[in-house]
């Protein structure tokens, strides 16, 4: 009897000593000033100069301050974007990555697969103050995986057609419609190609960097199911865009046509980014690249099953799924993805496109006083807004690169050796399934 | 107890091995985890697998801790009596789960070292079973392949993956050797179990055989000395009819044979031998009704009933402590010598019931009479009893009863209560 007694007196200290020491821990984390820390690297994600990130950052991290007095954001500054993905997922997987981290398109689905991004959905469906309906559909969607979103879009770059307005009033083209078609373009191109200087080589040509997947998405394909496990590329839509790409690469009649060359003013299209666009474009934030012609910009042309469309890239703000301030996070996240003053500064201090419709629409008069400033001009909001309107959001599953590396093989070898389209895309359409299914 | 011994000692060291193997598992993946996290390959190892690895510090500190809490309290299980074991048993195997998770389900076999500490607890029919179901139930569930459908987690595999050639090789032998030695340790503690356990019954058999034996001679000893005590009471009877008759006879004989010498001679002298005769005749009757007496059974006749009663309530409550009261209003208790015999024997009867079988410390005998009917009432405040069973004399009284036409009630609800009417012959009383 008298053993239990001591028994029971010993366990009831030890459960009065741990609820003392849980609640002072708690006490302690309750009234201490508590941080969030927030992981982002320095540059472009879309590989253009960057000069601005910080000013970005800074002004973000100092509002979310003031509106929430006792919190401080920690950062590590200096992370190079190239360094920034293996920093990231080292963290991660020692345990001690930050609260809130930027992920690069390349990463989000193999971070999110894991486990290692918080599931938002519960936030964006409950927070009164947050309506998802104001992202561009194409930024929003790059953040959804299999029904669940991940990441909040922060940036967005969609991919456009760089057009040389001095090549195209040199061959007296100077009427190319908006939504034109994969004709149009074709035509265009066979026009333009040609020898120049008199000397046998054709030196001027319609396009280069026009690859399968701006044929695609301009045609209607829909080569993956949503959760990348699956390829369908055996279909009309197909088809005829790996067709497409064999006419207008048989315009160049072997010559091998490269960026260089529409740098050089000797190319009449170039399908890019937003980004590039913005960096080497318009006055008064631009790099002057393109000193010999007039760089203008048009959507993709379309296709006889498709609309003028382009893929979109879209820079996420993603939270720790073991983060302990997840209030925070969640608050942090909207200041730099929903706060319109701070959107607004990604005109300003970087190269893509603002993901919510807002502030880039609002870009058209702020922007008109700098293009009257401009003695080039501007850049064409209105075309950017369309654009992304009519964006479709990048593939983003797991193995997104590695599948692209096997379309782009197997298409380059359908070009090069002229096999027959259909053939051809049953081959692809095997490799990649056998890829998938390992 | 050899093999108890031994047993017990499989079980340490299984403690101590399981300990090692949780040991290599979380210290081996966690620093392969910060390795992998060091190396420049973190991109690559997250783009190849579906899971996160668990955050090494916590994985090490969980495991380990919980490991330890397991240990304690197996150890206050096998050392202090339980009254609820269960709530322990609950604890022990919520700790075994925990340090199950967290290695993300990469070595199960603390489960059956959960399983060997549990059969020490259930013993005897089916409840022996339980913890060998239960514990290859949870083995099976507790499958690395098993989980990972469900649960995001890595396999130790995986990890080793990171190094190259043999090294990665090695570390999964060892963990296998662990997984294996493991289970053969709790091969050989259940076998040892087994065995201890018909060790246990084979010693009660042989207990339970040397009983029968010892009961066999008692009984053979027991129908001895019955027929002893026949040979003692024959030789005694021999004696008397001996000592008496015998002697008595010879008398007559001697007496009756001189008395015919001198017949026709002296009639003065016949007379005078028969008269001798006659008095060894007396003498013999007298001897022959002294030693009848001796030869019955039971002293009732040389007393009272109300006498014998009385003396068999002052020995009992002597022997007792119990208190016990006789309340006699019928008067003078004097019956026929049957009847006098039952009354007495259920109320010595009663008593002992109440004493032996109620432990009661209150006893209260109440003997009225109505006509030619004598009640006889005792009622303890003892514990009675549910159900009346056989052995507590109540046949034998009631046997008794039946021969006289008389009737008997026990009732054991609330301490004893016996009720005996026994009718009595008239003419009998009072004499």
């Amino acid at each position: 009897m008298k053993k239990k007694l001591v028994n029971r007196k010993a366990c009831a200290g030890v459960i009065i000593a741990a609820v003392l020491v849980l609640l002072g821990v708690w006490l302690y984390d309750h009234y201490s000033e508590r941080t969030i820390t927030l992981g982002f690297f320095t540059g472009s994600s879309w590989n253009v100069p960057d000069a601005y990130t910080y000013q970005l950052i800074n002004d973000a991290v100092e509002k979310f301050e003031a509106s929430h007095p006792g919190v401080k954001v920690e950062f590590v500054s200096g992370i190079q974007k190239d360094d920034y993905s293996e920093y990231i997922a080292s963290a991660l997987i020692k345990g001690d990555a930050p609260d809130v981290f930027f992920v690069l398109p390349e990463d989000f689905a193999a971070f999110a697969s894991t486990g290692a991004l918080m599931k938002l959905d519960g936030y964006i469906d409950t927070d009164e103050a947050y309506d998802k309906s104001q992202y561009y559909d194409a930024s929003f969607a790059f953040g959804n995986i299999l029904g669940s979103q991940y990441g909040i879009p922060f940036e967005s770059v969609p991919s456009m057609m760089f057009v040389n307005r001095t090549l195209l009033k040199d061959e007296g083209i100077d009427d190319v419609p908006e939504d034109w078609t994969w004709e149009d373009f074709y035509r265009i191109c066979s026009e333009v190609t040609g020898d120049t200087d008199g000397d046998g080589i054709e030196d001027q040509f319609g396009v280069c960097n026009y690859t399968w997947q701006h044929a695609f998405v301009t045609n209607g394909v829909e080569l993956f199911d949503p959760d990348g496990t699956s390829c369908n590329l055996v279909n009309e839509n197909a088809i005829e865009a790996v067709d497409f790409i064999k006419a207008v690469n048989g315009l160049t009649k072997g010559s091998v046509v490269t960026a260089d060359d529409f740098d050089k003013g000797n190319v009449a299209f170039m399908p890019a980014l937003l980004s590039d666009y913005r960096t080497y474009k318009p006055y008064p934030w631009s790099i002057k690249k393109y000193t010999n012609f007039e760089l203008d910009c048009m959507p993709l042309p379309r296709g006889n099953r498709g609309d003028n469309r382009s893929t979109m890239s879209t820079l996420l703000l993603s939270m720790n799924s073991r983060t302990n301030e997840e209030e925070l996070a969640w608050e942090l996240i909207k200041t730099f993805c929903y706060d319109v003053e701070i959107q607004s500064e990604i005109y300003t201090y970087k190269e893509g496109a603002s993901v919510l419709k807002t502030v880039t629409d609002s870009m058209t008069t702020m922007l008109s006083i700098d293009q009257v400033l401009s003695e080039e001009g501007g850049m064409d909001i209105d075309l950017i807004t369309s654009i992304m309107d009519h964006a479709e959001p990048d593939y983003n599953f797991k193995d997104t690169a590695a599948v692209k590396e096997i379309m782009d093989a197997g298409i380059n070898d359908i070009v090069n050796n002229q096999t027959d389209s259909k053939i051809g895309l049953q081959m692809i359409e095997k490799r990649v399934r056998t890829f998938l299914s390992e | 107890m050899g093999t108890q011994a031994l047993k017990n000692s499989v079980l340490s060291f299984m403690k101590s091995f399981n300990f090692i193997a949780v040991l290599y598992i979380a210290v081996v993946s966690a620093v392969t985890i910060i390795k992998i996290g060091n190396s420049g390959g973190a991109v690559q190892y997250l783009k190849k697998t579906n899971a996160l690895p668990p955050v090494p510090e916590k994985m090490l500190l969980i495991s380990l801790s919980f490991f330890v809490l397991l240990m304690i309290l197996m150890y206050i299980h096998d050392r202090y009596e339980m009254k609820h074991q269960w709530y322990i048993i609950v604890m022990e195997f919520v700790c075994t789960v925990a340090v199950i998770a967290a290695l993300q389900v990469n070595y199960n076999g603390v489960i059956l070292l959960f399983v060997a500490h549990m059969m020490n607890y259930f013993e005897g029919g089916s409840k022996k079973l339980l913890p060998l179901i239960f514990g290859s139930t949870f083995f099976l569930i507790f499958d690395f392949n098993a989980c990972s459908n469900l649960f995001r987690i890595t396999s130790f595999e995986t990890y080793t993956e990171y190094y190259i050639g043999s090294a990665a090789t090695i570390l999964i032998l060892i963990k296998n050797l662990f997984t294996t030695l493991n289970i053969i340790l709790f091969i050989v503690y259940a076998i040892l179990h087994l065995r201890e356990q018909m060790d246990e019954k084979d010693e009660i058999n042989s207990l339970n055989e040397q009983l029968q034996a010892a009961n066999r001679e008692l009984e053979n000893y027991a129908a001895e000395s019955e027929k002893l005590a026949q040979a003692k009471e024959r030789n005694r009877l021999a004696r008397e009819i001996h000592d008496t008759l015998g002697h008595t006879l010879t008398g007559i004989i001697a007496g009756v044979d001189a008395a015919s010498a001198v017949a026709d001679d002296s009639p003065e002298m016949l007379k005078q031998y028969l008269s001798a005769v006659s008095e060894v005749a007396r003498q013999g009757m007298k001897d022959v009704r002294r030693s009848v007496n001796e030869l019955r059974p039971d002293v009732l006749e040389q007393r009272d009933l109300l006498a014998l009663i009385n003396k068999t309530i002052s020995q009992m409550s002597a022997a007792s402590k119990a208190k016990i009261t006789l309340d006699n209003r019928a008067g003078r208790l004097s019956f026929g010598e049957d009847e006098e015999e039952v009354i007495y024997r259920i109320v010595q009867e009663s008593i002992t019931n109440s004493i032996r079988h109620g432990h009661a410390d209150l006893v209260r005998i109440t003997i009225t009479r109505e006509c030619n009917i004598v009640t006889v009432e005792v009622k303890d405040n003892g514990a009675g009893a549910k159900n009346i069973e056989p052995g507590f004399g109540i046949t034998h009284m009631k046997e008794r009863l039946d021969m006289l036409g008389g009737e008997i009630h026990v009732d054991g609800s609330e301490g004893f209560l016996v009720t005996a009417k026994i009718p009595i012959r008239w003419g009998k009383e009072n004499d």
